[in-house]
């Protein structure tokens, strides 16, 4: 399990309307990207400094740890090949 | 992308591209302003920074270097040119300040005091610099003011709502960066201020003043001197064609132009004319 922060040159905003959405953007240039639904809880948890996303995602969404954790981490690895998370341990 | 995303984005991508190039600059208005001056989130329709005068060559260079480019220079602006307009293809457009209309001191000088009070604010996830909370308020106070909006929500928060010691903050700010007039034109103490330079100005703009030809009198009267007055009567009288440009589309027409000075001739021309001419002797007078 790893640990995630946010890059230093990436902004983010969550909007405080009901719909589950991130904005994210590299810095200075972009582009931006908007993550929605599952994708956003796994970014807010893993920025948020959960050590074990799957299962906090699995909590949130009200399923078992296992049934998600390979698509979970599998995202996590996306996220940071995007740039959009930073993996610290 | 939500508009209020957009000008969080911009915020952001300014303070990288600030950092990245040495200069110095202030997140001010929007959703800059801290969360204790506002009844809930605040949005804009741009975002607003106050750089300091001697760095704004060159963040203008670096944006744009990273896409943005300009839509109206400063001296296209208001009659004060204290800003320039800059828009981007993703991004919200941003206002880069080089003065805040109603402080008078020396831009740079100004600019030093607000800088050496400033505290990070995060916005879109980014510490940004902002000015302090006294400067927060005088700020808003006089932005206020200066449209004339005397029963704004940021008046009656900022001033209305202060304790005394939060408005003696203020006012010792105003005093240090000759902001006393446009502070007392937002807080109804202007008659403390008859004669002084800027009063006219201010009591036209802040109670509101309908008529354009007294408000053009006013600003050229606030101007230090016969040259700057000058300046100031040739500009407004004068169809601005770089944004004629920005508003058409294309460069307009020398039948465009034309029209647009007979447009202002019929605005009262001979009013006008006069006032200008009345301000432009007394300010020459006055130096």
């Amino acid at each position: 399990m790893s640990r995630f922060v946010v890059p230093p040159r990436v902004a983010f905003v969550v909007p405080r309307t009901d719909a589950t959405q991130v904005f994210l953007m590299a810095l200075p240039d972009g582009p931006p990207f908007i993550l929605t639904d599952t994708a956003a809880v796994i970014w807010v948890l893993a920025a948020d400094g959960e050590t074990d996303v799957a299962r906090a995602v699995g909590d949130v969404v009200g399923v078992p740890r296992e049934a998600i954790v390979t698509e979970v981490e599998q995202y996590l690895r996306d996220l940071v090949s995007k740039g959009l998370l930073s993996a610290t341990e | 992308m939500p508009w209020s995303v957009g000008i969080r984005f911009a915020h952001a991508s300014l303070q990288v591209l600030a950092e990245d190039h040495g200069v110095d600059l202030l997140h001010i208005k929007g959703p800059s302003v801290d969360a204790s001056l506002l009844d809930g989130p605040r949005e804009s329709i741009d975002a607003d920074v106050l750089v300091r005068p001697e760095h704004v060559p060159r963040l203008l260079d670096a944006m744009h270097r990273h896409g943005w480019s300009t839509q109206y220079r400063f001296e296209d602006g208001s009659a004060f040119e204290h800003a320039s307009t800059l828009v981007h293809p993703i991004l919200a457009p941003v206002d880069v300040h080089r003065r805040f209309p109603g402080i008078d001191a020396d831009a740079s000088d100004a600019f030093d005091r607000l800088w050496s009070e400033r505290h990070p604010a995060e916005l879109a996830g980014v510490p940004c610099p902002v000015p302090s909370l006294p400067a927060q308020r005088l700020l808003l106070i006089v932005h206020a003011a200066r449209s004339g909006a005397l029963r704004h929500p940021d008046i009656r928060r900022c001033w209305v709502d202060a304790t005394d010691t939060q408005r003696d903050e203020v006012v010792r700010l105003a005093d240090d960066i000759g902001a006393s007039v446009a502070l007392a034109a937002g807080t109804g103490r202007l008659d403390e201020f008859v004669g002084e330079p800027g009063y006219d100005l201010w009591k036209v703009l802040s109670t509101g003043e309908r008529s354009q030809a007294r408000i053009w009198a006013a600003r050229v009267r606030a101007a230090p001197n016969r040259r700057a007055a000058l300046r100031t009567a040739v500009r407004l009288v004068i169809p601005n064609r770089h944004r004629m440009e920005a508003s058409l589309g294309r460069p307009p027409s020398a039948r465009e132009v034309a029209s647009a000075y007979g447009t202002s001739a019929r605005r009262g021309a001979k009013e006008l004319l006069a006032v200008v001419r009345s301000a432009t002797d007394r300010a020459g007078g006055r130096r």
